[in-house]
């Protein structure tokens, strides 16, 4: 499902260069929840954005979905992350003027999906994560836990081959940290939907399939 | 789609207080300006009625004569030669005028030399602002009289409440008959019903009124009474002299021969012979003719030439416009410059979740329409104000600004236009916007 070839990138300033990524070669088959962990500063969310298509690698190949990735601005890729990519953020980024609904209807925007269609979709991804009863609140109406809960629906709701989740459960108290954990086994186990999570929690990462090792931007294990 | 940007627009707007005011203060002023000058720019240059032929018309109405007399000037050198002073003199003949005067045209000058010119479809000459005195129940009224051949009428298109216009045989008869304007027929009669037939004295003479129009808005046309040239003695003028009360309008063939009407007139310059004039012995046509853009600058700025007043009033207007249309711009693009900035995780959101670089133009784009749009209303509010006052003020002689459905289209489309302009650039920077770093400022 994704696959990385001798991926690097480096961030290059006036004064100094970082290497964020070192030479990474990573396999997901399809279906399978990997979770990344390293000490902070060595990479792992330069790592999602690169599989999430996000970031551009300044070497090596990027296969996701079966595509390899050329131009990164361009409205195929664009069609691309709205179909087969979902992401959940650990600060929830949810727009603040749009109420829970509306914030979960997000991705369907960009597709052409009717609006009765959308609606219905985004209850049903409410749902889903037991938040139907709160769509007409708007996100600072909510607890940490419900933010980011209703950030999921938004991930599912145009059912994606793949979330990626950077540090989900970082911002929420373990109570909420393993409802969270809960949603996204059950997506992976039901729907098998391909999960690459970034982590802190060794405890997080223990329930998932796979654990990746990042230190200094090289993998080492 | 747009249901979606529309509610959120809204709440952007609504959540933002403070710069949805300061925008909307600056939009609705703008716009409410622009609008009253498109208002006084359409009385002034559109083509309602009587304009409708505007932009085939040329105007003519002034010359300059000089009387120019030789001046003969010597100039004596003298020189040491071998102790024998040498005089050496040079004779120059100069010019210089001692009269010249600028003036408004001959009928004679009018009817010999340009009567059928090649390219002028139709033409009039006329006497504007002859004003009498008129007394009703006592109490004075001045009738500011136009006097016309009958093409005037085929060339101004005025609107008839009542009867018609005097014909050709009517004025070789010089037959006592007016066109009066419903103004003057309320102020005349005390009404502006069944107005034709009715008798109206002026200069000691009863004028039977068959024609009723409806007084005209523009300030170049400031007449209540019109009546056939012929009523006046001597109408024509004396034999020796090219210059008098007249005026004249010409009707080119087509839009495109305009200039080339205007070259013709000015180039009579060199054909009209000038040894019947006693006082004067050159003439100058250069620049005297005017479209009527240039005619209406004439008017509004104090130049005899029309061409010249034009080209002033060209500068002035896009100067005003630049000023109250550019600046307002500059200061809502930087505006939104911040407002989206503060949006960047938002943009960022939607990037990844599969908006186009084209959605998040199109998205920030239409907000700041809808807000023009608001803007636009209020400004179009505050521009009926302004109008209103201005008219019933009087502020502008002779003119009453219009507000009519034309008037709402251009002010429409201005609107949109600034609205699409002032959103365009912020919201282009930000459509580029690498997402991880939209994403990273962290706001939402
Ligand atoms: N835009 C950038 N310009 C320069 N350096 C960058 C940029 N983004 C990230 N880096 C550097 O790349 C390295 C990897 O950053 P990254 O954000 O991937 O770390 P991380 O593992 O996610 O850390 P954390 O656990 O704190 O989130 C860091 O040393 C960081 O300073
Ligand atoms: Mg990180």
């Amino acid at each position: 499902m994704i696959s990385l070839q001798n991926v690097s990138k480096v961030y290059r300033t006036k004064t100094i260069e970082t290497t964020a990524l070192n030479n990474i070669n990573l396999e997901v088959p399809k279906g399978e929840f990997l979770s990344i962990m390293g000490p902070s500063g060595c990479g792992k969310s330069t790592l999602l954005n690169i599989i999430g298509l996000l970031d551009e690698p300044s070497d090596g190949a990027v296969i996701v979905a079966g595509q390899t990735v050329q131009k990164y601005s361009s409205k195929a890729t664009s069609r691309f992350r709205n179909e087969k990519l979902g992401f959940i953020f650990q600060s929830f980024h949810l727009i603040p003027d749009l109420k829970v609904i509306d914030n979960v209807e997000l991705p369907l925007l960009y597709r052409n999906v009717s609006g009765k269609e959308r609606r219905r979709l985004s209850e049903e991804a409410l749902e889903s994560v037991g938040l139907k009863n709160r769509m007409n609140h708007f996100p600072n109406q909510l607890s940490g836990g419900q933010k980011q809960r209703v950030a999921i629906a938004r991930a599912i709701v145009g059912k994606p081959e793949i979330i990626l989740a950077d540090e989900p459960t970082g911002n929420l108290d373990s109570v909420m940290g393993n409802e969270v954990m809960d949603i996204l086994m059950k997506l992976n186990k039901e729907g098998q939907t391909t999960i690459v999570m970034v982590t802190h929690d060794e405890n997080m990462a223990r329930k998932t399939n796979r654990l990746v090792r990042l230190y200094d931007g090289s993998q080492i294990q | 789609m747009f249901k979606n940007y529309l509610l959120l627009a809204w709440r952007v707007l609504g959540r933002k207080k403070f710069f949805t005011f300061i925008s909307l203060f600056g939009i609705s002023f703008t716009l409410g300006i622009l609008m009253v000058i498109i208002s006084f720019l359409q009385t002034e240059l559109g083509t309602d009625q009587p304009w409708t032929n505007r932009n085939r018309m040329v105007m003519f109405g002034m010359i300059e004569m000089r009387n120019v007399v030789p001046d003969t000037t010597f100039l004596i050198d003298s020189t040491l030669v071998d102790g024998v002073m040498a005089y050496d003199t040079t004779k120059s003949v100069g010019e210089t005028s001692n009269s010249t005067t600028i003036s408004s045209l001959g009928g004679r000058f009018l009817e010999n030399h340009f009567r059928d010119l090649k390219y002028a479809e139709n033409e009039t000459f006329y006497i504007p602002g002859v004003s009498y005195n008129a007394y009703v129940n006592d109490s004075k009224i001045v009738l500011d009289c136009y006097y016309t051949d009958p093409n005037y009428w085929e060339i101004l298109d005025f609107n008839f409440i009542e009867g018609r216009p005097y014909d050709q045989d009517m004025f070789d008869r010089a037959e006592q008959v007016v066109v009066i304007t419903d103004k003057i027929a309320n102020e005349y009669f005390g009404t502006d019903e069944d107005i034709v037939g009715r008798e109206i004295k002026m200069d000691g003479k009863n004028h039977k009124v068959i024609g009723l129009i409806k007084k005209p808005l523009s300030s170049l046309l400031n007449g209540d009474v019109w009546a056939p040239t012929t009523l006046l003695a001597n109408y024509l003028g004396d034999i020796d002299r090219y210059t008098g009360g007249y005026r004249s309008y010409f009707l080119a063939r087509s839009k495109s021969d305009v200039t080339k009407l205007q070259a013709e007139i000015e180039a009579k310059e060199d054909e009209i012979p000038l040894d019947i004039i006693e006082d004067y012995n050159q003439m100058f046509l250069e620049d005297k003719t005017g479209n009527m853009f240039q005619a209406f600058a004439r008017n509004l700025i104090p130049f005899n030439e029309p061409r010249r007043a034009g080209r002033a009033l060209s500068i002035i207007l896009i100067g005003f416009i630049t000023l109250f249309v550019l600046l307002p711009t500059l200061n809502l693009i930087n505006l939104n410059v911040s407002r989206i900035m503060e949006r960047s995780s938002e943009i960022g959101v939607r990037k990844a979740f599969g908006a186009s670089k084209g959605n998040i133009l199109g998205q920030f784009i239409f907000e700041n329409v809808i807000l023009t749009i608001i803007g636009g209303f209020i400004g179009l509010g505050l521009a009926s104000l302004l109008i209103y006052f201005i008219n019933s003020a009087n502020l502008l002689e002779f003119l009453k600004l219009t507000v009519n459905y034309k008037f709402f289209i251009i002010s429409f489309i201005i609107v949109i236009l600034f609205g699409i302009i002032s959103g365009f650039l912020p919201a282009y920077r930000m459509s580029k916007i690498h997402i991880v770093n939209a994403l990273k400022s962290n706001k939402l």
